[in-house]
């Protein structure tokens, strides 16, 4: 039997993360990491956490790591398959939707199938953070970079580029 | 007295063109860093006054609860509300456009020199830091939903607290597939909160 392409691997599952990814992208990152890594081999642990950081120092939606992750298994097609893959499916969910909006404002079901995902979606974003943590924290400096990046941006909300550049700093100076 | 209050919310608000709609959301998604939804009220209310303050909420409420990336459901529904199906697509490629090229240049320059030292070095201390903001955005999250005041939190939040645990575990230690856990977990507290409110309403 012909083993499908991997620009079909990439359709078909980005295509299924979009009706799974409650909450944004960033719900989505345990599993885009659990295919790009383990499952399909891909690219390493470091690779990934590499993609992810660049997808956060770029401008533009958090779903942009799709793009990232779709070059670089698959160049300009993979990278245009993922990220239409994952955008399309919801787009039209929204459009179908969207103008009913006025109505689902008040209607109890909205807030209870919302208070219902909300603390899942919300583990699957802490368990990014996990993955994250223990793919790119090597040395007891990358773990008070996080910490650091971590208390400032939730206390002061700090612009993220000031966090990025000051922790590129200390990279390009050897200190990580 | 309501047709006077419309009247006033309509000359609050500008109905954008296509054109309006792209480039709103074009620089909507340029000065989205690590998230594009603090920005947008800034630009969509504050400063294009293409909806109030509070139909934005409104918008955002169902975007959270549909699935896929919330901005981009935000870009389709502001969209289509104005020009349908053309609004909709304007919106949209003004959101991903130009942040795809950047996104594809730099991927492009990632993969030539992924080995170099100087790229290591610097992602070396990139990459804690990005994590280190999705850390954030979770105690984000966190405090305003379970409604903690670190490290305390209500009685009323065990139970979601647990549930949010599960997945955590689930996806985060055992790897699992993000369908399953989402198929076992969903129904059960959903079937749980609709159960609280039934209650309470008695």
């Amino acid at each position: 039997m012909k083993i499908s392409s991997p620009l079909t691997i990439l359709g078909v599952h980005f295509f299924l993360l979009s009706f799974l990814a409650f909450g944004g992208a960033n719900s989505a990152i345990p599993e885009m990491h659990r295919l790009m890594v383990y499952e399909y081999r891909w690219m390493s642990e470091e690779q990934f956490a590499d993609l992810f950081a660049i997808s956060r120092a770029t401008p533009g939606p958090n779903v942009l790591i799709s793009t990232l992750l779709g070059w670089y298994v698959a160049h300009f097609w993979g990278a245009l398959v993922t990220t239409l893959a994952i955008c399309l499916p919801s787009s039209v969910i929204a459009y179908c939707v969207g103008h009913l909006w006025k109505r689902f404002n008040y209607n109890p079901w909205l807030q209870i199938i919302k208070e219902g995902l909300f603390p899942i979606v919300l583990g699957f974003v802490a368990a990014a953070v996990l993955i994250l943590i223990q793919i790119s924290d090597h040395s007891w400096v990358a773990f008070l970079i996080t910490g650091t990046t971590a208390v400032l941006s939730y206390k002061t909300q700090m612009h993220p580029l000031w966090l990025l550049g000051g922790a590129m700093i200390l990279g390009v100076l050897g200190w990580v | 007295m309501k047709k006077e209050l419309e009247s006033i919310q309509d000359s609050a608000t500008i109905i954008p063109s296509t054109r309006e709609l792209f480039m709103g959301f074009l620089s909507l998604s340029l000065s989205a860093f690590g998230g594009a939804l603090p920005v947008a009220h800034r630009i969509l209310v504050v400063r294009r006054k293409w909806l109030t303050s509070e139909d934005f909420f409104e918008v955002l409420a169902l975007c959270q609860l549909l699935p896929g990336p919330n901005v981009l459901n935000m870009a389709v529904i502001i969209g289509s509300r104005y020009h349908k199906v053309r609004g909709a697509f304007f919106a949209v490629s003004g959101l991903m456009a130009l942040p795809m090229l950047i996104v594809i240049g730099f991927a492009h320059l990632y993969t030539v020199f992924k080995n170099e030292s100087l790229l290591r070095d610097i992602l070396g201390g990139v990459n804690p830091a990005a994590t280190g903001l999705m850390f954030a955005m979770v105690l984000q999250m966190m405090s305003s939903f379970f409604k903690i005041e670190w490290p305390f939190f209500r009685k009323e939040s065990v139970y979601p607290l647990v549930f949010m645990l599960l997945s955590f575990v689930g996806v985060g230690v055992f790897h699992l597939s993000l369908l399953w856990v989402l198929l076992v977990l969903a129904p059960l507290n959903v079937a749980r909160i609709w159960w609280k409110y039934k209650n309470e309403n008695k």
